[in-house]
């Protein structure tokens, strides 16, 4: 949905003042919730009885096409692929130090997201896909940095992300 | 301001300010027949008439203009001060002056406004955040004001405050700021002439949410220097502490000029997106004091602006 919508705001059909800014916006906070979800299932939604663990590899996808989204945006739109500009940015600002971390972490977790690489790497695959938490951390962390006054969004995925380390884990077979 | 070099953007044609001038007079007519306040009765004007300018970059849309700004009183999104602005009450309204002068003065709403006949002056505007407008306001300069006051020797900074009533700017509940809304200039910044004491915007009286009934507008400072809905004046001899530079003195200073060279932690000063450009327009550069360097860059002869950022 975030994309559709997305697409309508940047072909014109929804007027937004600033649309570069708004879907930045969107594509990010889609991006962080459906990763702090994927976090959750394993020790949340199994005590609720949901099986969504079958679920996790189209949400990781999500994930990671929300990332990839977000960040083509702030490349391609708004610096349109000035890269000298963009390296400053990067050079100067640590939110998109942190962004770029986020997204590095769950690029491992991409590229084994299928059957056969979990079954050659037997317990080295859920070690990589710990890089979730890591994934979450630096997503919190470079929202952090962004933001001026508006902290309820981050108090929320904060206190969740903490969460995940009181509650005990069940992993998938 | 006459020997002040202008750019051509910055004024506005010379016929255009005359019929202007016509415009406002009979507004002023029309105001005192029906017993409203002049900046009250604009807004009651069925027909605007359009205001024709000769500037290079296109203006921001009105609708733009008064739906996408910063106005924490009534909330931290951009799309708030229009939401909720609508409860402050306007009316009556007066500016307390106080601090180092001759005398305490109170001007009323409509005295203030006839201290000078309205004049459009199109500024650009850069918010700090990264993004920027340009603006046809409506005003006269803040000196006109400045100038009827007997200051004291001890006046070195002018300091300004917006109307805190939380019950009408349900912002002010929260404390995200430390309220009211406290800003501040340099003596001879305030009287520089650019320096806008504002009351209107297309031509037509401001909207609440755009900081009405009386606003600064000094645009070689980034927006959050140019306080709205002000209420008391305030001279005084020291560097006044300010509601920005008080909540995070690292990342805003006393002079927020416009700096490409000078980052913030949180957006990039070098460039700018200006608001109603394509998504595939290039940022545009952003110019030291905001492209008005050769009309205020004296101001700050010999100031580390690294330093007094």
């Amino acid at each position: 949905m975030p994309i559709y919508f997305s697409l309508l705001i940047f072909l014109g059909y929804v007027h937004e003042t600033n649309p570069i800014d708004y879907v930045l916006s969107i594509t990010g906070h889609t991006a962080i919730i459906f990763l702090i979800i994927l976090a959750l299932i394993p020790h949340i939604f199994f005590r609720l009885g949901v099986n969504f663990l079958a679920h996790r590899r189209s949400i990781g996808l999500y994930v990671f096409i929300y990332s990839l989204l977000h960040t083509l945006i702030y490349f391609a739109l708004d610096y349109q692929l000035q890269w000298s500009l963009v390296l400053q940015e990067i050079k100067l600002h640590l939110y998109l130090q942190l962004g770029l971390l986020a997204l590095v972490c769950l690029l491992p977790m991409v590229l084994t997201s299928n059957d056969y690489a979990k079954k050659i790497l037997t317990v080295w695959w859920y070690r990589i896909h710990k890089l979730i938490y890591l994934a979450i951390l630096f997503s919190i962390a470079h929202y952090y940095f962004l933001i001026k006054l508006d902290y309820n969004f981050l108090i929320i995925y904060t206190i969740i992300f903490l969460a995940l380390f009181l509650l005990p884990k069940k992993n998938a077979q | 301001m006459a020997n002040k070099k202008f750019l051509a953007s910055e004024i506005t044609a010379e016929k255009i300010y005359h019929e202007r001038r016509n415009f406002l007079k009979k507004l002023g007519l029309a105001s005192a027949t029906l017993g409203f306040s002049p900046a009250l009765s604009f807004a009651n004007m069925a027909d605007v008439k359009k205001i024709p300018h000769n500037i290079k970059d296109n203006l921001t849309s009105y609708k733009d203009v008064t739906s996408y700004n910063n106005f924490y009183e009534f909330g931290l999104q951009k799309s708030s001060p229009k939401a909720n602005a609508h409860k402050m009450k306007i009316d009556p309204w007066a500016v307390e002056i106080s601090g180092e002068i001759e005398k305490n003065k109170t001007y009323a709403l409509e005295d203030l406004v006839k201290l000078a006949s309205l004049e459009e002056r199109i500024y650009r505007l850069r918010c700090v955040e990264g993004w920027s407008m340009v603006i046809p306001w409506v005003g006269f300069s803040l000196s006109v004001l400045l100038k009827k006051l007997t200051l004291s020797s001890r006046a070195k900074y002018v300091v300004f405050e917006t109307l805190y009533r939380p019950n009408e700017m349900e912002g002010q509940k929260s404390r995200v700021l430390d309220w009211p809304y406290i800003e501040a200039l340099r003596i001879d910044e305030a009287m520089h002439p650019l320096t806008l004491l504002c009351f209107g915007v297309y031509g037509k009286v401001l909207p609440n949410q755009n900081g009405a009934p009386v606003r600064l507008v000094i645009p070689w400072k980034y927006g959050f220097k140019s306080i709205k809905s002000i209420v008391k004046i305030k001279f005084v001899e020291t560097m006044p502490q300010t509601t920005w530079a008080l909540s995070s003195p690292k990342e805003y200073g006393f002079y927020a000029n416009v700096n490409p060279t000078v980052d913030h932690p949180r957006w990039t000063q070098a460039t700018e997106r200006r608001i109603g450009d394509s998504i595939l327009a290039k940022r545009r550069k952003t110019e030291f004091l905001n492209g008005y360097a050769d009309e205020v860059g004296y101001l700050y002869s010999g100031l580390d602006l690294k330093k007094n950022f």
